[in-house]
């Protein structure tokens, strides 16, 4: 890390280290635990948890965005709602949670929802039933910041499914769903 | 599985305070008792417990927990208790050959600190009303009994 003049680079110039790539779950589930209950203790009569919990996780989805960019795609930008749908589905998923998300499907009743499947999302592996759909809120806040950082402005929810997976439903506006049908 | 013999019989948590927060039946031998007569029964064990830990002749440094029930032989069951560090009581009744009760309970305790305590909207002390500490536990030793690790030769 000395450039030809023998200087010692400047933190900046040095390559982003990757990092320890694994974190303790009990770690993370107690990390977790912690912020739904500061969250909790922060809302007034009219607010959602949920809402909350959505914002949070919209941070963290756009600075994600913008790592996984970097690292994985080499800058490349995403066109279509398929391909970024699959970015987040695989490269996302596996970033955050050491593996892919079970399945991407498309709504048969309206045009712009989608749905990711995850049998169990880690967020949500210790809150039990009937709180288990908030404590994925935060994960449906990630997927949201990402979808609109890359210029697909859309809403996400995270709905327990009958079958006992979690489902996040994406409705994109209809802006995105006209340029969709421009393109094509 | 509900008509399969289960050596282990009941599961009773008490918190620090002496409360029952948790019971569950495992077996269909064990004898039913309505829920009060339950948070009775539990504050009783718990008096027990305490009066056996200053009739002990040991005296125990402060800073380790106080000596009480460990195990209690009947002639129809036995109950064995793990007080933990916090102050909370497990004790679990069974068969009275069933030796392997001491692991079960370190095994509950896993069980208890994974999906009570990581478990965001639970208050502790409080009575654990959590779907997902129910079914761990009774997966958890369906599948011990299964495996044959708890053997009861009444069976």
């Amino acid at each position: 890390i000395c450039d030809w003049q023998g200087r010692m680079r400047s933190v900046i110039e040095r390559p982003l280290s990757r990092g320890n790539q694994k974190v303790s779950l009990s770690a993370l589930a107690y990390m977790f635990s912690e912020l739904i209950q500061h969250c909790q203790s922060q809302i007034d009569k009219g607010e959602d948890l949920e809402k909350r919990l959505l914002e949070c996780g919209y941070s963290v989805g756009l600075r994600v965005l913008e790592l996984l960019s970097y690292r994985e795609k080499g800058c490349k930008k995403e066109k279509g709602v398929i391909q970024v749908l699959n970015f987040v589905r695989t490269t996302v998923w596996k970033t955050l949670f050491g593996r892919q998300a079970d399945d991407l499907q498309i709504s048969n009743a309206k045009k712009n929802e989608y749905y990711i499947y995850d049998k169990s999302p880690v967020t949500c592996k210790y809150v039990s039933a009937p709180n288990s759909s908030r404590g994925a809120a935060y994960t449906a806040g990630i997927i949201n910041g990402i979808l609109d950082g890359a210029d697909f402005p859309c809403e996400v929810k995270a709905v327990l499914s009958k079958d006992t997976r979690m489902v996040f439903v994406i409705s994109f506006s209809q802006k995105v769903i006209d340029r969709e049908s421009r393109q094509q | 599985f509900a008509g399969a013999p289960m050596p282990v019989l009941t599961l009773f948590i008490v918190n620090k305070a002496g409360s029952l927060i948790y019971h569950k039946n495992f077996s269909l031998q064990a004898r039913k008792i309505n829920a009060n007569q339950c948070l009775y029964m539990a504050s009783v064990f718990h008096g027990l417990y305490l009066n056996a830990s200053s009739l002990s002749p040991f005296k125990n440094p402060e800073t380790a927990p106080p000596m009480g029930i460990k195990k209690m032989m009947m002639a129809s069951f036995r109950l064995e208790c793990l007080r933990t560090l916090t102050g909370l009581k497990f004790f679990v009744t069974a068969d009275p050959d069933a030796d392997y009760l001491e692991s079960l309970l370190n095994e509950i305790y896993v069980i208890y600190t994974d999906y009570v305590l990581k478990d965001p909207f639970y208050v502790v002390e409080m009575p654990i009303r959590l779907e997902s500490f129910d079914q761990k536990i009774l997966s958890h030793i369906s599948e011990a009994s299964a495996r044959g690790d708890m053997k009861s030769p009444h069976r």
